[in-house]
């Protein structure tokens, strides 16, 4: 009489009975609670050593786009000497110096691509991580890198002959630091979805340890007389302001107000 | 994989911020991509919200929405812990809901917010029905 047997909550433990005792409800709510507190301490002590390797791999993306704005930098530098026939001729040996500087940066992206690899990943170089969202691996998160070395990002070798060719250089530059951006946007929406799993993954384990000191002593009376009583303060239980931020609330009106057909 | 979804004549659907109307006949869609999808039956505006659990469910739906659902965490947990206290037995929901969160999965975690608010329902069906 006094354990609390609902249809949804027989659905999710289908092995506890109406006819099973108050120490046995408690046991199995406080086993299902026990397990599912295990399951999550080690989901997040794998999302923790993934976000460390995807923090490492954004920041090694930062360290490649550092290499190709340098580059960047020198078919800019290069170009504005080539405003004349004679600047091109005054500034020759100029011009040839940021050629072979371009190249020396191109190959210390190449060294960095290389040297990218962090606990066995290396997203820079076409690996990928992958990290399991639950204990059966059913649900992953999947992050793919990309080789970002210069051939694979289509940069040719430089040739400051010419203000076309140099063009040339500045636009390969140019697609390629678009290129590190979007993996670097990517790793940085990994780390960030990760980090708020980490988030709720702590205050979920809290509020899990905070009911396990409840469980033993709850009867359906005593439950159904709190929830009643908060449910009388429904109204400003969280305070006055609205619940959903102005964003979600326009998408929300907006799905509320949008005409029925006959209208349109 | 495309999820595929069937619409009724006039029905509506919300994809991302916008909302879909069907026309006059039954209407198949196959959607792939990330952005949230909800159709008329799931959602659930502010002023339908009228228990804690159905509040859970609309935070819920909210974070699923936003850009930032860390916008709602704060609201969230604290009515999560306020349920708990009030109903340890609803603890099993909202462990269930929380799995789901962790992994980003919000529209199942709107599922089992259902089972949540059917929960606080039946108990308090059982407690009239033991008044009477």
């Amino acid at each position: 009489m006094s354990n609390i047997i609902t249809v949804p909550l027989q659905k999710s433990l289908p092995t506890i009975r109406p006819t099973s005792s108050q120490s046995e409800w408690g046991k199995v709510l406080s086993d299902f609670l026990t397990d599912n507190q295990n399951e999550i301490a080690r989901l997040v002590s794998a999302f923790q050593k993934n976000i460390d390797i995807l923090e490492h791999q954004k920041n090694q993306t930062s360290i490649l786009i550092s290499f190709l704005e340098e580059c960047g930098g020198l078919t800019i530098r290069a170009k504005n000497m080539m405003s004349t026939p004679e600047d091109k001729i005054k500034y020759q040996k100029q011009i040839l110096e940021f050629q072979d500087w371009f190249k020396i940066s191109l190959e210390k992206l190449d060294k960095a691509v290389a040297d990218s690899e962090y606990q066995g990943i290396n997203l820079m170089n076409g690996g990928s991580l992958i990290t399991a969202l639950d204990k059966k691996g059913q649900s992953k998160l999947v992050t793919e890198g990309i080789a970002l070395t210069s051939t694979a990002l289509g940069i040719r070798q430089p040739d400051f002959s010419t203000i076309f060719t140099t063009q040339n250089a500045r636009i390969d530059i140019m697609n390629a630091i678009d290129m590190v951006v979007t993996v670097r946007n990517i790793i940085a929406s990994h780390a960030s979805n990760l980090q708020i799993g980490v988030g709720v993954a702590a205050q979920s384990t809290e509020l899990a340890s905070h009911a396990h000191q409840h469980l033993k002593n709850t009867t359906l009376i005593d439950e159904t007389k709190s929830l009643l009583q908060l449910q009388m303060k429904n109204k400003n239980i969280l305070g006055d302001d609205p619940l959903a931020e102005p964003a979600q609330q326009e998408t929300l009106n907006n799905f509320a107000s949008s005409p029925p057909m006959e209208d349109i | 994989m495309a999820l595929i979804i069937d619409l009724k004549p006039g029905e509506k659907i919300l994809i991302g911020s916008s909302v879909m109307t069907n026309d006059t006949q039954r209407t198949r869609l196959h959607i792939s991509g990330d952005m949230p999808i909800l159709r008329e039956k799931d959602i659930m505006q502010e002023a339908e919200a009228t228990s804690p659990c159905r509040k859970i469910y609309f935070l819920l739906q909210c974070m699923y929405l936003a850009r930032n659902p860390r916008d709602y965490h704060a609201k969230y947990f604290s009515l999560m812990k306020m349920i708990q206290d009030a109903a340890p037995s609803t603890s099993i929901f909202c462990m269930k809901i929380n799995a789901q969160l962790i992994q980003g999965q919000y529209y199942k975690a709107l599922r089992e917010a259902r089972d949540l608010i059917a929960h606080e329902d039946e108990l308090i069906q059982t407690a009239s029905a033991l008044k009477h």
